[in-house]
């Protein structure tokens, strides 16, 4: 069965309910097998089988409920077509292209017509799409590539904009002129008597009649409509709270413009359905506001990337656009010029700013062999990358995909919302004549003495249960959060997978980590030389190295290596030994300037017969801490000790301290023997220890872990321990920042830094306690305001027009508190 | 015409008709019970009237869908 993932953008969602209804139909169509609607971000992801259903089949579900897809289209010109078999041939070839639902091409004009999912595909895949067909094509001159969706957020935040501008326009006079009837004496005391009075003059009751209704079939319209379509379908939506609730006003009023309804009818009720709308496309449009800076990060790291790239091709420089590079070419990077492509430096040396990827302030040295990530900056010196991942390989493109898809996913704490947001609607509609009928039939006498004309007091009462419940509050409180909250670690190098990864990651109580390449560097260095302070002559430290590197010059051991290395770093200068003998297993044999230089182990010195006793406790300390040490002697005598180590990175000592502050037990699993493992554990503040672990094996002790009923936490280089990062609650993968695609990870940090495991926890907890203020504050706002609506505290009674400012106000603040996660410093506090 | 054409129609006339039981039942509660007049009778029947029909085209589906649903379980 061949399963595939389509994304759609979708237009028109308001709230929870909106959600619901999109996923229910989609899971409801043939061959769908999940669906995922994430109102902060406006997407559908659906995996559907592709023998049962197709893109376009799913878009039309979509529409059919009442919402839109956002398709973008282009004309592409097209050269070499001859006939209509042409034609035939390129349109196959683009309606093949995933994400395409429409394709036209016109001989005549050698146009082709592509109306594409900017979600799924692009105009550069479009062309060659074309080009793989035999045919060149290419974008009109004018034709160039926007951001169809930043496009489409202008174009909303404009027309709410638009719409509050009229609304208030029409609202201010009407409600003046209302009030003016109303409260007659009041207005002329503050000497407003001059507004106009529509008892006096029917025409002014006429021309507050003809304003209302322009805001209704104008910044109003949007409701009725998606109301409209929506309830055809039998779904519930805010947009059906709002209409029912301004409908309702204006109905009554109009009734009472044009006939006598006698007593009790005297009052119109335009003023309520004229604030109603400008509170409500006030509400919107500080929402798409809000929404727009939600969706900043993955924008941003969209901009990231280079428009044009420098290349070689037939020996000559030339410009071309980024994403036409292929792997093999070689590209020219100038100093302050962004890298195209992910690539290997072949020539020059710069250093790179690789902050935008890494969240790295340091920038990073660069020469031959090193390898390069694209978008990152080229700060001093001339650079040749050959590119070795193009398009949708490259780290960048990873990492927007991987954003991307963590923002549309859904945290297990979304699910409890969900339920609500499905019956949400309907309960309030309920609640709504339930209201109006209680007044009615009841409270109307019973609480305010009078028995005439119930019906004006008991519909104001529904109108404002029905206006004040806020279902966008439910639906935006988890997506908002996730989305500020991914945004902000992919700003700093930390990329969450998910939303469960999300609200799993402070829930951990263990952190297992990878000792090498993880706590320690996964390479033996230089960590201390012992001068034997009773050899005769007495010998500085730097000399006793010097012998030992001259010794080690020719092998090629790890521990030699790291012994010349360390001898290097110190500025001494290592002359060639005369003569060169490894001995396997116990250590090197060199002759220089007719001295005899033996490195080694005790059992090297004892088949020697060389003296160590001066040396052994140094010696056994030097084990204790899990360190290699080997003895020098000169002319069969010892005069020191070298000792060598896989060191300890730089950071690991301060994120253990973190993590133990933060209650979260830390345990180290290697495959080093117990002695060595419990050496580097001790020094770097760990209790827990799994050593001699075969790689195989860690996956096993992991799950022994969970058994103990711990949350636990798997920390690695994501190479050779994909099994355990899956076996583990969270897996995460340290130090990928050229591969970001593993598959076994649920949290990847793209710097190799362990302090950011705990900022990764860390900033979990920061985004689901959001995500619980977020929920929080919805239920209890609906919980409170419904009730409250419904009269609960007569006499202090709720008007409509404050019950749609209340209902406004409550999703902005939503939105605005998953905004201000934007204003947590992920690194704050660290130690070194 | 369509399956889910006819479902729609039914599950339509099933709202217009609980709708106007729920409508019913309010003309003889105010007019003979509470004894209001006629222009509040009328208006509130209007009111509650369109205020069911919402209420029954958004509901009726979910019903049917829950109680189709359910048989299917159940066969």
């Amino acid at each position: 069965m061949p399963i595939e993932r389509h994304e759609v953008k979708v237009t028109g969602m308001t709230c929870a309910a909106c959600v619901q209804t999109i996923e229910t139909k989609l899971k409801e169509t043939e061959g769908v097998e999940n669906a995922v609607v994430n109102l902060a971000t406006e997407k559908a992801t659906v995996e559907y089988d592709s023998s049962k259903t197709s893109p376009a089949e799913l878009v039309r579900t979509i529409e059919e409920v009442g919402y839109g897809v956002l398709i973008d289209q282009v004309t592409l010109n097209v050269e070499l077509m001859t006939c209509a078999s042409c034609v035939q041939a390129v349109e196959k070839a683009l309606l093949e292209v995933p994400g395409v639902v429409q394709a036209s091409v016109n001989l005549a004009t050698e146009k082709a017509f592509v109306r594409f999912n900017p979600l799924a595909t692009n105009p550069a895949q479009l062309i060659k799409a074309i080009e793989a067909v035999g045919y060149k094509a290419s974008l009109p001159s004018e034709e160039v590539m926007e951001d169809r969706e930043r496009l489409a957020r202008e174009k909303e935040i404009r027309t709410q904009k638009i719409n509050l501008i009229i609304s208030i326009v029409i609202a201010i006079p009407v409600t003046l002129v209302s009030f003016r009837t109303g409260f007659s004496g009041a207005f002329e005391s503050v000497g407003l008597g001059f507004i106009p009075n529509y008892d006096d003059n029917i025409w002014v009751l006429y021309a507050i009649f003809v304003l209302t209704t322009i805001t209704l079939i104008g910044p109003g319209r949007q409701f009725y409509v998606r109301a409209f379509k929506g309830l055809r379908h039998g779904n519930a939506d805010m947009n059906l709270l709002i209409a029912t609730g301004t409908g309702a006003a204006y109905l009554l009023s109009v009734a009472r413009t044009f006939f006598d309804l006698g007593p009790g009818f005297e009052h119109v009720y335009f003023d309520t359905a004229a604030m109603l709308i400008m509170f409500i496309v006030l509400g919107k449009y500080l929402e798409a506001m809000a929404k727009g800076k939600t969706s900043e990060a993955i924008r941003k790291l969209i901009s990231l990337q280079a428009k044009t790239a420098q290349v070689i091709r037939q020996g000559q420089e030339m410009e071309i656009p980024a994403e036409d590079v292929s792997v093999g070419d070689v590209v020219v990077v100038r100093p302050g010029e962004k890298i195209p492509v992910d690539g290997v430096v072949v020539e020059g040396s710069s250093s790179v700013d690789e902050s935008m990827i890494s969240g790295e302030s340091i920038p990073v040295e660069k020469g031959i062999g090193d390898e390069c990530i694209g978008a990152t900056l080229n700060k001093n010196g001339l650079l040749r990358i050959r590119a070795t991942k193009v398009g949708k390989d490259t780290a960048l493109a990873q990492i927007v995909k991987l954003v991307e898809d963590a923002q549309a996913s859904k945290p297990p704490v979304q699910r409890l919302a969900d339920v609500v947001a499905g019956h949400f609607v309907l309960a309030v509609l309920i609640l709504g004549l339930f209201a109006f009928f209680f007044w009615y039939f009841y409270g109307y006498a019973a609480f305010t003495g009078e028995s005439d004309a119930p019906f004006r007091f008991s519909l104001l009462i529904s109108i404002s249960t029905i206006v004040i419940a806020c279902p966008c509050a439910i639906g935006l409180a988890t997506p908002t959060a996730v989305m500020v909250g991914t945004g902000k670690g992919a700003e700093n190098g930390i990329l969450i997978k998910g939303g469960e990864a999300l609200e799993n990651a402070h829930k951990m109580d263990t952190v297992v980590f990878d000792k090498t390449g993880t706590l320690t560097e996964g390479e033996p260095s230089l960590t201390d030389v012992v001068v034997q302070s009773l050899s005769a002559p007495a010998m500085q430290e730097n000399e006793v190295l010097t012998y030992a590197a001259i010794a080690e010059k020719g092998s090629e051991h790890p521990l030699g290596e790291a012994i010349v290395d360390g001898a290097k770093k110190r500025g001494i200068d290592i002359p060639d030994a005369d003569d060169f003998k490894a001995i396997p297993g116990k250590g090197v044999e060199a002759e220089f300037e007719g001295k005899r230089i033996l490195l080694g182990t005790r059992r090297l010195m004892e088949s020697n017969n060389i003296e160590t006793t001066a040396l052994e406790e140094e010696l056994t300390q030097l084990e204790n801490d899990g360190k290699t040490a080997m003895v020098v002697a000169i002319d069969n005598q010892a005069v020191g000790i070298v000792a060598v180590a896989d060191t300890i990175t730089e950071y690991a000592p301060g994120a253990i301290k973190q993590l133990n502050d933060l209650g979260i037990e830390v345990v180290m699993i290697t495959g080093d023997n117990r002695r060595t493992a419990e050496a580097i554990a001790k020094r770097l503040g760990i209790r827990r220890v799994l050593a001699e672990v075969l790689p195989q094996d860690k996956a096993s002790e992991i799950a022994r872990l969970q058994e103990e009923g711990k949350k636990v936490g798997m920390v690695g280089d994501g190479i050779n321990d994909a099994p355990a990062l899956t076996q583990a609650d969270i897996g995460i993968a340290i130090g990928s920042g050229t591969d970001v695609a593993i598959e076994s990870a649920n949290i990847v940090l793209i710097k190799n830094d362990v302090r950011d495991v705990v900022s990764a926890i860390k900033l979990s907890k920061k985004t689901l306690n959001k995500i619980k203020q977020n929920l929080f504050w919805a239920f209890v706002y609906n919980s409170v305001g419904i009730p409250v609506g419904m009269g609960i505290l007569f006499p202090f009674l709720v008007s409509p027009a404050l019950a749609a400012a209340f209902m406004a106000m409550s999703s902005v603040s939503v939105t605005t508190n998953s905004l201000l996660l934007k204003r947590y410093k992920v690194r704050k506090g660290r130690v070194k | 015409m369509k399956k889910g054409g006819k479902e729609s129609l039914k599950n339509m006339g099933v709202g217009i008709a609980v709708s106007l039981v729920v409508v019913l039942l309010f003309i003889l509660a105010s007019s003979q019970i509470m004894e209001y007049d006629l222009v509040d009778t009328l208006a509130g029947a209007v009111y509650a009237f369109i205020l069911a029909l919402i209420i029954s085209f958004a509901g009726v589906p979910r019903l049917a869908a829950t109680i189709r649903k359910k048989r299917e379980a159940r066969v």
